[in-house]
């Protein structure tokens, strides 16, 4: 190759980095058909997980789901490598149930790359991305470190921690997106000069010890549970054995050892120019935020079949050596654990997700797309969550399609970037139940429901897949309106039952519905009475079963949660014209004014959340767009009965 | 913290540090562990040891170095890692190995067979009284009666693609300054080490180069019998497959380049000890293709998915060579620190592979004759 040419390789979208957001980036977009490099720095190290050998929890395992529904891979690829599964929160309300599975972290990176490797359309450039071509607003192209031109109007940015990434511990500190590789050090300069504003931030990852050298006699195992789904919606995962995780807790000596090395903590000592994330905050964090609490909990996590390593989730660290091996040996359990990776702090740059549309494309560079931890998020899979939408995205605007919206009522994904792109971020962002108003309609039990038919009519999902969802979409209003339409009597025996399960007897006849509704009868035991009374309520699969009684059991939040919906709606995603003129409009604050000038909401729903705008200002701006005569009545072609 | 201190002051230290994770310092770690000596390995990437950096070809060393690999000297388990994953060509005396099974084998081996694993990035080395003293880039410091290199071609380490040049031995490698400005205050001289490596290919093209012939390479197995003396071809034997594995693959394809049929053999593919050259699978279970440094030319339209590289770097050179084990590549640098693999002039996988173990025998009769002059605990 002599001269850098501009006739480089012609691609529709080009996806930097091969990490979580990436991979799912850049699935999407060949699957859409779209011709599709992925350029990252290493081809060996593609899907990593870098640091909890984990995926799903409280929150993010909801994210999964739904990236399955929609037809991404990160649900189907942790059921191939999964060493440990269970559903968290089986006690509580269907809103907060989510599974969580143990990786084996080889396989699962080997997974993906087979994947990569079978997918049409994609294909994988070992480089650097050093330089963004644009002119005029536009991306024109992607120059390589190597003097290699990449033409292209359509790139999406998932470079996690490597902008400018160093790595840092007590005090010694060198150039690294991750231990031991090299950090992207140009592209943020270009970015700069494209007119993007980039932050800093800190990450931090505990250390791994010898598992042969732990104790576990003085830890409380936490093994798997025996489930017959894993994540994703479409396959059922191979049966396997299942290893155990182990829980300890910091002792007093723990804490006493944090605090009195605490000025080494290159948080305390000032080099970390970033902040850090608040929820997976270190152990110095934690004893310096809550020095009232006598210990925080530990969990032992295996990363792998094939090594002994375990990962130290709790213990979160950069704190000198030395230091993190006192602070593992005062800790029970841990007290002959042999370190084998020090943990460790990562500083970065990310992109200030503000600059970006609620179809994750700058607001400054239209083509350029960001995903991931580099718009500030913490975790595979929030990242993952956005490497998908951008992914689809690049691929309907390589085309000039309608961006793809996923709004807060419709999934935990719609959460996500709504917060992101609306709200900004302070820290490091990470997905809590919590966040979603909505979450009784976003549960990890419907998720296809929700979004099968997007990633189906998106060509994500077979024609096959969502008639399967269809099918059992009907077997739940059948079974439904059979419930409510077969009356029970008692007989001596319903009563008898009834109160057998610690419920109340019925004085006049109830439709089964309406049984349904108390808590203590379970579905099962409704259609055994059922059939006991000469009913036929027919055969279901248990997914049915499950969905039947859970609308039974809230339908009444569930409604109301609905009507809220609606009359929202209105509202929420009333669109506002693109440059529409915010800075003319009068009688509202400077503040709005200025953040709504800034940050041009698309619709009244993201407008209403920004912060400095109040309900009033909200009111005068919908005034003013009646006045310009704009109709809007949703920006995306997504928008559609939850 | 009464004992704990004390206790901690004294684990950094270890009757030998092997500092690189590569084929040759594995290797060298390993067959030292497996004889019962006391070994840390310290990499700088432990998600890649053992990993065959540069070509997935696998050549035999020569015809006497041959015993070392049937199953005489080397650990069984370090055997099996690398034959169990490998690819051979029957008839001929090369073969192909699938690297990240192989990386991931050995480091399942290297943990079983009680190394004292560590992540970290070396930075600088010295002499101390109990022997050498190795510092991190996380400001850790390890102590060993005897140090190995295996850093393979890191020091001083850049690699050219077109004509630019870039830092660290391949792409994304962080470069070790340090240790070699330590090396070099201690009076070690080096000569330029180079490697020419092939791009890879994301897929097979659609057309492949008319003069190629495709030929079938099978599973290698573990070796069975041996090679007779004198020949230089290994005996690849059919051996059980790994556990888990996933193939399912009878054989595995590549194109050769044809070579003039040597005197008595029979088949007219592949020679006996240089590179063979063609196009090889890069592995089982990942699509790539690596193409041979000469064919680079011929494959033009195919979408790469790594370009070919030179890769250059300092390796030990100059008089200070003072023990050659045969001709395996591994010198006593200094008193108590060793050069292994790359490193030590290893021209390709196997040859760094012998020269770990070569450098494991090495050290170990060291290690024993110190001990042996020793007053008894």
């Amino acid at each position: 190759m002599k001269k850098a040419s501009k006739e480089g390789l012609q691609y529709e979208v080009v996806v930097a980095g091969g990490g979580h957001a990436g991979v799912e980036a850049a699935l999407a977009s060949s699957r859409m058909g779209r011709r599709t490099a992925l350029v990252t720095l290493s081809v060996d190290k593609i899907a990593l997980m870098p640091c909890n050998p984990a995926i799903g929890g409280v929150g993010k395992g909801q994210l999964t789901r739904e990236i399955d529904a929609l037809g991404g891979e990160q649900g189907r690829n942790i059921d191939k490598a999964y060493i440990q599964i269970k559903m968290l929160n089986t006690s509580k309300g269907p809103a907060v149930r989510a599974l969580r599975a143990q990786a084996d972290k080889r396989l699962y990176e080997d997974s993906m790359k087979a994947v990569l490797s079978a997918t049409a359309n994609l294909e994988i450039i070992e480089g650097e991305v050093a330089r963004v071509d644009v002119s005029r607003e536009t991306l024109r192209g992607l120059w390589l470190h190597d003097g290699r031109y990449l033409a292209t109007r359509t790139f999406v940015l998932a470079s996690g921690t490597f902008l400018r990434g160093k790595v840092i511990v007590g005090n010694c500190s060198y150039p690294a997106g991750r231990v031991g590789e090299l950090p992207a050090n140009h592209l943020s300069r270009s970015l700069e000069e494209a007119g993007i504003a980039l932050g800093r931030f800190q990450s931090a990852t505990p250390p791994r010890v010898d598992g042969r050298t732990i104790d576990p006699s003085k830890m409380i195992v936490q093994p798997g549970e025996e489930l017959r789904g894993g994540f994703s919606h479409w396959e059922t995962p191979a049966p396997r054995t299942q290893v155990p995780c182990y829980l300890t807790y910091t002792s007093a000596n723990t804490h006493q050892t944090v605090s009195e090395h605490l000025h080494l903590s290159p948080l305390k000592s000032g080099t970390v120019s970033g902040k850090g994330p608040r929820y997976c905050p270190s152990i110095d964090r934690k004893i310096i935020n809550f020095p009232e609490k006598d210990r925080h909990p530990v969990f032992v996590e295996p990363e792998g079949a094939t090594t002994h390593e375990v990962y130290l989730q709790g213990l979160t660290t950069s704190l000198p050596v030395h230091v993190q091996e006192l602070i593992i040996s005062a800790t029970p359990g841990l007290e002959r654990a042999r370190l084998i990776r020090p943990g460790y702090a990562v500083e970065y740059d990310y992109l200030i997700p503000e600059q970006l549309t609620l179809w994750l494309e700058s607001k400054t560079v239209s083509g350029l797309f960001s995903a991931g931890q580099v718009n500030g998020t913490s975790g595979y899979e929030e990242a993952a969550a956005q490497g998908l939408i951008a992914g689809i995205n690049a691929a309907l605007s390589a085309r000039g399609v309608e961006p793809f919206i996923l709004g807060r009522d419709q999934a935990y994904i719609g959460v996500l970037i709504d917060d992101l792109v609306t709200k900004g971020v302070d820290e490091p962002y990470r997905m809590f139940t919590s966040r979603a108003e909505y979450r009784l309609l976003l549960r990890h039990d419907n998720a296809d429901e929700r979004l099968a038919e997007f990633g189906q009519r998106l060509g994500l999902l077979e024609e096959a897949q969502l008639q399967a969802v269809e099918n059992r979409r009907h077997q739940v209003g059948e079974l439904q309106a059979f419930l409510d339409s077969t009356t029970l009597r008692d007989d001596g025996q319903l009563n008898a039952e009834l109160e057998s399960m610690g419920t109340s007897p019925i004085s006049e006849p109830q439709t089964a519905g309406q049984l349904l509704r108390r808590p203590q009868v379970a579905l099962l035991d409704l259609m055994r009475m059922l059939e006991a009374s000469g009913h036929s309520p027919g055969r279901y699969d248990e997914k049915v079963l499950e969905q039947v009684e859970i609308r039974a059991r809230y339908d009444g939040y569930i409604q109301r949660q609905l009507a809220e919906i609606r009359r929202h709606r209105a509202t929420e995603h009333r669109a506002i014209p693109p440059g529409f003129a915010f800075d003319s409009i009068e009688g509202i604050t400077v503040e709005a004014r200025d953040k709504l000038t800034r940050l041009r909401p698309a619709t009244l729903g993201q407008a209403s959340r920004i912060a400095g705008v109040s309900p009033a200002d909200i009111s005068v701006l919908l005034l003013h767009l009646h006045r310009a005569g704009s109709e809007g009545a949703g920006t995306s072609a997504a928008i559609s009965q939850p | 913290m009464e004992d704990g201190s004390g206790a901690k002051a004294h684990a950094s230290h270890s009757s030998v540090l092997v500092v690189g994770g590569g084929v040759s310092g594995t290797a060298c770690a390993g067959t030292l562990a497996s004889r019962g000596l006391d070994v840390r390995l310290l990499s700088g990437a432990l998600d890649s040891l053992g990993v065959a950096e540069y070509s997935p070809c696998f050549l035999p060393a020569g015809a006497g170095e041959e015993r070392l690999l049937l199953g005489s000297k080397e650990p069984a388990g370090l055997g099996r890692a690398w034959f169990e994953n490998m690819w051979a060509l029957p008839g001929a005396s090369w073969g192909v190995v699938d690297r990240r099974r192989v990386s991931i084998r050995l480091k399942e081996w290297v943990e079983e067979i009680g190394v004292e694993l560590r992540q970290g990035l070396a930075t600088t080395i010295a002499r101390v009284p109990q022997g050498w003293l190795v510092g991190t880039a996380f400001g850790e410091s390890f102590t060993a009666e005897v140090a190995v290199l295996s850093v393979g071609l890191s020091l001083g380490g850049h690699h050219l693609i077109g004509e630019r040049e870039f830092p660290g031995a391949r792409i994304g490698e962080v470069p070790s300054e340090g240790l070699l400005q330590a090396l070099k205050a201690h009076g070690a001289v080096f000569d330029t080490g180079e490697e020419r490596v092939g791009p890879r290919l994301w897929r097979l093209p659609d057309s492949i180069p008319p003069f190629l012939r495709r030929v079938q390479l099978r599973p290698a197995g573990t070796l069975r019998g041996g090679a007779k003396p004198g020949t230089s071809r290994l005996a690849f034997g059919r051996g059980p497959r790994t556990a888990g594995d996933q193939y399912g693959a009878e054989y595995l394809e590549a194109w050769l380049a044809p070579t003039p049929p040597l005197a008595g053999a029979d088949v007219a593919v592949g020679q006996t000890s240089e590179c063979p050259v063609g196009l090889f699978p890069d592995g089982a279970a990942t699509g790539e293709w690596y193409v041979s440094p000469g064919l680079e030319q011929q494959v033009v339209g195919a979408p790469l998915s790594r370009r070919g590289y030179v890769v250059r770097g300092l390796v030990f050179g100059g008089e200070q060579a003072q023990d050659t084990q045969e001709r395996c590549a591994t010198r006593e640098v200094m008193e108590g620190l060793w050069a292994t693999g790359w490193l030590a002039g290893a021209g390709h996988t196997s040859a760094s592979l012998l020269s770990g173990i070569a450098c494991a025998d090495a050290v170990e009769r060291v290690i024993r004759q110190r001990d042996g002059r020793r007053a008894p605990r």
